[in-house]
């Protein structure tokens, strides 16, 4: 299984985790991840020009086309953004006509041949949830999870096909299968408010600390994220709002990747374990 | 005449004035770097401790244990330009061409005196491989320089930018390089060298040995010899060339290893008495001399300069980590940064929002264009507030994904100028647009809007878009106001902030849409507010597009309001 690997903007910086883990899991599994010279995926964007969410869309999945590669990306907002971006292309052959000029000005093309897949697809759906089972060595028993699903990733669900978008079970199918136990929190579906850091501070922390306290009271040791932007906010930022109130406690915030990894018994560097701000150690499954 | 630099006063005058000024210019311009404010810690660090925190942090590195670090980017970055051959290598053949050619020729033949000879003790510039080493050495800056030469007449536009700068740098290569090419092949061809040489060097013992010894060399060496005749024999030959081994050969190598200089040569031989007679010789290496001297003079302040800035940078960078700044250091490493800038492109050509610059055409998207913005508003150079909303745009557009700097050649830490830039911004009243559209509420932007432009309706007519959904009453007529919308939004519901909470919910956006009242929609809060979680529409019983529309709404909003000045005061109300 080969992939053209969408690492999007964020992990080279801020969550280089993100990129190792998801790496070092795939490998055992046999999955070879390409990277191409990629751009945004035109998410952040699509709040201001439409045109240029679209075409930075286009570019990306045409550069995968070229390779005959469907593209895996770990982010659900890359992820729902390059899916909405084929939808459109799909849709609009007007759109797809004057993109496709604008492509043509470095060699490249969008036919729609390339799939857009998110990474906990691939696991569940290319790999499967055998493979995983019969991976795992180190099974993570006595650790509840509060699986965080990601919005961009879930809805509108006629466009990005992800899972039932009011009933979803994959997070939870794959969090199983490494032992741990997903916790049942009435607001796993809900948004972790990072869209907004920067914008409006204040009420990008509100949503965020509902969902942890929700997570909480619902007995997860931790969350689980499979999204760039949801890691970043129920970690990095997470921690660089702390207070020391005790009703609303800090929890830790890790990548599906990185509690993969450790149940496959692979390298803790590789999963870079360390590079988490809020410490997972306190979970003892490391 | 002897060659040498000590020999000649005005030489050697002109070589100390240049010297001082290039030296004066590297220590003007590397003060400025202490000076000048590049980040959002100018205000509580002075420049007494940027200087203290510079010294103290270079003595730290020297005495470290950062060796191998240091000695992995002068071997790779900076021997070898590894950096360069990362991303293309046809840009490395240019550059490495260009830079080894032309060190091995300030080394080995500028600074002959103290250095080859030193290291070579029969050195002599006529023998080889000396001689022959020149010329390539030489081959090497004219190919690289042909070929930067290429790309900038073939690849124009706002990736690769060429300045005066670059012209005056490509000439001054070229004079230097040329002139002295040309100047040994006309010492080769020059009659009145030939006999300066035989007078000082040759002695004859037969009455035919000058015309034998010419005859050998003008066979032989390419010598020309016009205001003689003479008939050349196997005998003639033989003995000219036993006597150019006796008197010649121990600092004369055989001129066609000089492989351009020969065939130039060559060239110019039917105007080899002309240029004879006037010493072309002569005032070619004085050409040669001078320009060199104009380059040293110009150093510090052309695209030289970065032969300083460039290794400096990517040591700093190379032995520092680049994901933690520290504060005390910061400035005077911007402000260094910003001067070892090339604008070679690499970073624009692989930006990860390039595409957006192709669509808005804000070349301040593009980060070279970006990083010379930076230089002027440390520069202190005033800009207004449309000017500096252009420069908002494109710094806000950035997703700071790190990859220009991983790319970067000179190894500039460029995401901290992007980080630092932007605080700039915010701090004057630039900042990102969900952030400059809250400055005023629903029915506020709505005034403003017909104040400047009539209404967004008229505005927008003729306007062919992709998609319309905000215009077309299919979209959203359908809405029965059942507020799912509203409730199920996780933004109406965080929102504590009772200013917040008086604002426009996503029902009632569909309402404003339904009433024809866009204008009071565009700026309401809710829209920019919207995490796009598409909860309202993935809910809405109605089918309706709702987080599509919310999406549409912004978009037409920064389209209007930033045309929009938003410091002008609105007196009359133009209803």
């Amino acid at each position: 299984m080969k992939f053209a690997f969408f690492k999007g903007c964020k992990i080279p910086y801020y969550l280089e985790q993100y990129g190792s883990s998801t790496r070092a899991v795939l490998k055992t599994f046999g999955v070879r991840l390409l990277e191409l010279d990629f751009c945004c995926c035109g998410y952040p964007n699509r709040d201001l020009h439409f045109e240029s969410f679209v075409l930075s869309a286009a570019r990306n999945m045409a550069l995968a086309e070229k390779k005959n590669l469907d593209i895996l990306t770990p982010c659900k907002c890359c992820y729902g953004s390059l899916k909405h971006a084929f939808h459109f292309l799909h849709e609009n052959e007007r759109l797809r006509r004057d993109i496709n000029a604008e492509l043509a000005k470095e060699g490249l093309v969008w036919k729609g041949k390339s799939t857009v897949k998110h990474l906990l697809t691939v696991l569940c759906d290319d790999i499967g949830l055998p493979a995983i089972y019969a991976s795992i060595v180190k099974p993570l028993g006595g650790l509840s999870v509060a699986a965080h699903y990601g919005c961009h990733a879930l809805r509108p669900s006629n466009i990005v096909h992800f899972d039932d978008p009011l009933a979803p079970s994959i997070f939870e199918d794959l969090i199983s299968a490494t032992g741990a136990k997903p916790v049942g929190w009435p607001r796993r579906l809900d948004c972790c408010g990072n869209p907004l850091w920067g914008k409006n501070n204040a009420i990008s922390l509100a949503l965020m600390r509902t969902k942890i306290a929700d997570a909480y009271e619902s007995g997860a040791d931790c969350i689980c994220t499979a999204c760039t932007y949801c890691q970043l906010q129920f970690d990095a930022i997470q921690s660089s709002v702390k207070t020391d109130n005790a009703a609303s406690p800090e929890l830790p915030s890790i990548l599906y990747t990185q509690l993969l990894g450790l149940s496959m018994g692979l390298p803790e560097r590789l999963l870079g374990i360390k590079r988490n701000i809020i410490p997972v150690e306190k979970l003892k499954i490391v | 005449m002897e060659r040498t630099l000590l020999g000649s006063t005005f030489l050697f005058t002109f070589l100390f004035v240049s010297l001082g000024i290039c030296l004066a210019g590297i220590i003007f311009r590397i003060a400025r770097w202490f000076a000048v404010d590049t980040g959002p810690e100018a205000g509580f660090i002075p420049v007494k401790k940027r200087v203290s925190a510079v010294l103290k942090g270079t003595a730290a590195a020297l005495f470290s244990l950062k060796f191998l670090k240091i000695f992995k980017v002068l071997f790779f970055d900076l021997l070898l330009q590894s950096r360069i051959l990362k991303t293309s290598l046809s840009r490395w053949i240019m550059h490495f061409s260009i830079f080894f050619g032309f060190m091995m020729l300030l080394l080995m033949h500028a600074l002959d005196e103290i250095i080859t000879k030193r290291l070579f003790p029969g050195y002599f510039p006529t023998l080889d491989p000396f001689q022959f080493l020149r010329n390539l050495f030489g081959v090497m800056v004219i190919v690289g320089v042909g070929i930067a030469v290429y790309r900038r007449l073939r690849y124009r536009g706002p990736m690769l930018i060429t300045r005066y700068t670059d012209r005056y740098a490509v000439a001054l290569l070229a004079v230097i390089i040329v002139s002295g090419f040309l100047e040994e092949s006309s010492k080769m061809i020059s009659e009145s060298s030939f006999n300066r040489m035989m007078s000082g060097y040759f002695s004859a013992c037969e009455p035919h040995d000058e015309t034998a010894l010419k005859a050998f060399w003008s066979r032989e060496y390419g010598s020309v010899f016009p205001t003689m005749k003479f008939r050349i024999t196997p005998e003639l030959l033989a003995r000219g060339k036993k006597l150019s081994e006796e008197s010649c050969a121990s600092c004369h190598a055989d001129t066609r290893t000089a492989f351009i200089s020969y065939p130039a040569a060559g060239f110019m031989k039917p105007f080899a008495l002309s240029l004879s007679k006037s010493r072309a010789e002569v005032w070619l290496y004085y050409i040669h001399v001078l320009a060199c001297f104009i380059g040293l003079a110009y150093l510090p302040f052309s695209k030289f300069f970065h032969l300083i800035t460039d290794p400096l940078t990517l040591l700093v960078n190379g032995i520092s980590d680049k994901k933690k700044v520290n504060p005390l250091t910061a400035m005077p490493r911007r402000a260094m940064e910003l001067d070892a800038c090339t604008e070679c492109g690499t970073c624009s050509r692989y930006c990860s929002v390039a595409p957006v610059f192709r669509m808005l055409q804000n070349t301040e998207i593009l980060p070279m264009h970006k990083l010379r913005t930076v230089k002027r508003l440390a520069s202190g150079k005033d800009m207004d507030s449309a000017e500096l909303q252009i420069i908002s745009e494109g710094a806000f557009i950035c997703t700071t994904c790190f990859k220009c700097t991983e790319v970067c050649p000179a190894g500039i830490n460029l995401q901290d100028q992007w980080l630092a830039s932007r605080e700039l911004l915010s701090e004057t009243g630039h900042p990102l647009p969900h952030v400059w559209l809250k400055k005023f509420n629903a029915s506020e932007w709505s005034d403003r809007m017909r104040y400047f432009e009539a209404s967004w309706k008229e505005a927008d007519a003729g306007k062919e878009r992709y998609y319309n959904l905000t215009d077309d009453s299919n979209v959203f007529a359908p809405c029965i106001q059942c507020q799912t919308c509203t409730n199920v939004c996780p933004v109406v519901a965080a929102r504590t902030d009772p200013k917040d909470a008086v604002d426009i919910t996503p029902h009632k956006i569909m309402n404003l849409l339904r009433l024809g009242l866009h204008d009071l929609a565009l700026g309401s809060r809710m829209v920019w507010d919207c995490t796009t979680c598409y909860q309202c529409q993935e809910n809405c019983p109605q089918g309706i597009k709702v987080t599509d529309i919310i999406y549409e709404l912004k978009n037409r909003a920064y389209e209007h309001f930033k045309k929009i000045d938003r410091t002008a005061e609105i007196n009359e109300d133009p209803c």
